[in-house]
């Protein structure tokens, strides 16, 4: 099961001390083992994980929302505010020709869809955004999963799994 | 610069009264995420007419590296 934990954005949110302590409450509901002390590490590019877990997370924040999602299997996963912008210089710039194509002909309605489906690409694979985020379309060729939950009014979440194995189920858990 | 940096992260965000310095972080003070810092650095390059490449965008951390950033593409403190 993927679970994502989500909570109105406050000061004392840190990857490094709330993670670890949802992990727990994670592991109890899906029977994964978890070590109590298991510390966060971070790759040379940033990208933050369990230092010796079988767990995985991915973290992302926007408005007012901050949201970790878990799995038993590597991840990515973004949150996205839907905000009043001109999508069009961004998606000039960071989309890929096929999805710059289906955004054009459907009127940017899914735009902060797409977004978030990209970012949880890059964040699964580890790489950040760089200058091959345009390079790939979720629309078709990636060899990942992608799985839109559904959260607040007003914003987009989705999550990117590996492409093998059954579909999992996913939940929305709120805390304080 | 700090001024115009201000500006545009106001009409990206909506974040005002941020009261930039150099060592004011991005993620970490301001706490911008990707698509904000996306659309901030493309409104830079419509600004100041540069080019930034997304390979480059990670090293601006701080609104220092940032300005010396601009600096170095020609652009010139106003």
């Amino acid at each position: 099961m993927i679970a994502v934990y989500a909570c109105v954005r406050k000061p004392g949110i840190t990857t490094e001390e709330t993670v670890p302590a949802l992990a727990k409450n994670y592991a109890e509901l899906t029977g994964t083992a978890w070590e109590p002390g298991t510390s966060v590490c971070r790759t040379q590019r940033g990208k933050p994980y369990f230092c010796a877990s079988p767990l995985h997370f991915s973290v992302s924040h926007s408005g007012s929302y901050w949201a970790c999602a878990f799995y038993t299997a590597d991840l990515g996963m973004d949150l996205q505010e839907h905000r009043s912008t001109n999508p069009e210089p961004v998606v000039r710039r960071f989309f890929h020709p096929e999805e710059r194509k289906h955004l054009e002909e459907s009127g940017f309605t899914d735009f902060f869809d797409l977004w978030a489906a990209k970012e949880s690409y890059v964040k699964y694979t580890g790489s950040g955004i760089s200058d091959s985020f345009s390079g790939f379309s979720v629309l078709g060729g990636c060899p990942a999963r992608f799985y839109p939950i559904p959260f607040m009014d007003g914003y987009s979440l989705c999550v990117c799994i590996g492409p093998e194995g059954a579909q999992p189920d996913s939940k929305v858990i709120w805390f304080d | 610069m700090l001024e115009r940096l201000e500006e545009i992260i106001y009409q990206v965000t909506g974040k005002n009264n941020l009261n930039l310095t150099d060592d004011t972080d991005f993620v970490k003070d301001l706490e911008l995420n990707s698509f904000d810092v996306m659309n901030i650095i493309s409104a830079l390059e419509d600004l100041y007419d540069v080019d930034i490449p997304t390979r480059d965008v990670w090293q601006l951390r701080q609104v220092k590296d940032a300005v010396e950033y601009l600096k170095a593409k020609g652009v010139e403190e106003q």
